[in-house]
């Protein structure tokens, strides 16, 4: 039997060698195509997450601005002339974000129920002589909560991205 | 002609081999890459559900600011062993403090709060443990995942 390998005395012929760029060319570029689809998509995932950092970071500062300063806007928020909420466009990992809050009121309903104190046989430290009277709510509609939404912006091929959180805030001085 | 079908087929064969060796890896890249997607998906709803659950926090302080005596009254009477419907009332009934949040992308956030009366004699404080419980809820209703937040509002006990 003859070894073609070690006994061939032409080697490879230029027909073969075409075929085989062919082939190889025909199979490497798809896969040139998703190993750059899949880069692309590391670098998209990378720049969300960079926009879920900030969200998280600017609703933390949100969380610690005065109740009555919390207010929809788009540039930083001051306070005694120091910023306390920087919004606008933030670089980061040679990306643009813009950064901006979106403020809605809300009101709040607490339900409870009442115990009635001018019963006859009434003593503060005796659960016994308690009686609870019907289901009472209160409700306080106006300068008492907010939703406060960070919302991360960012374009990505032309189109714009958002990455929005948001948390409730409470007039704890109210 | 013998010559040539000796010859013939092995560049075929090694550009073949290559190939299969190149889509191996090529497509346990793409497995690789599509699997971390989920985790950063989920790191944002995590980091949803704490803030949500802060915020409610603050309701429930707030609550708590308005109405003390009725949490007392109700805490006390439950302990005592006369049943929890003040309690209930207080907590479970509130639709503040137990409701449901829906996001922008259309996401479901349940929350639920449970408060706690915690006394130490030994060093004269009482404290309200505030705990709230945030569950991301899949488009069927069931849980994808649940964060807590807790708060403990202490005081000092007013001497008599």
């Amino acid at each position: 039997m003859r070894l073609f390998f070690w006994h061939s005395d032409k080697g490879f012929t230029l027909t073969e060698i075409i075929f085989s760029v062919l082939i190889l060319a025909g199979t490497m570029i798809p896969i040139a195509a998703m190993m750059g689809q899949g880069f692309e998509g590391t670098r998209r995932d990378q720049r969300q997450i960079v926009a879920i950092q900030l969200c998280q970071a600017r609703l933390n500062q949100a969380l610690a601005v005065p109740f009555d300063d919390l207010v929809s806007s788009t540039a930083s928020i001051a306070s005694g002339g120091q910023v306390i909420l920087p919004l606008g466009d933030v670089e980061q990992e040679n990306f643009t974000f813009n950064v901006s809050l979106r403020v809605v009121d809300r009101g709040v309903t607490y339900s409870y129920l009442p115990v009635d104190v001018n019963v006859a046989n009434y003593a503060v430290d005796d659960p016994t002589t308690w009686v609870f009277g019907t289901a009472e709510t209160l409700t306080i509609n106006a300068d008492v909560a907010k939703i406060a939404t960070i919302v991360v912006s960012w374009m990505e091929r032309g189109t714009q991205q958002n990455v929005e959180m948001s948390t409730f805030k409470a007039n704890l001085e109210l | 002609m013998n010559k040539l079908t000796d010859r013939s087929g092995m560049a075929l064969i090694i550009v073949l081999t290559m190939s299969m060796f190149l889509l191996v890896i090529a497509v346990s890249y793409i497995r690789g890459n599509a699997q971390s997607r989920p985790i950063n998906e989920r790191h944002f709803e995590r980091a949803q559900a704490d803030f949500l659950g802060q915020g409610v926090v603050q309701f429930a302080a707030m609550k708590f600011k308005k109405r003390p005596a009725e949490f007392y009254y109700a805490y006390r009477a439950m302990r005592a062993g006369l049943g929890d419907a003040a309690l209930r009332a207080y907590l479970n009934d509130d639709t503040t403090l137990n409701n449901e949040f829906v996001d922008q992308e259309g996401q479901r956030y349940e929350y639920f709060t449970q408060m706690q009366l915690i006394t130490n004699k030994l060093y004269e404080t009482d404290g309200i443990r505030i705990q709230v419980t945030v569950n991301q809820l899949s488009d069927t209703g069931t849980i994808v995942l649940t964060r807590v937040q807790e708060h403990v509002i202490e005081a000092k006990r007013r001497p008599l």
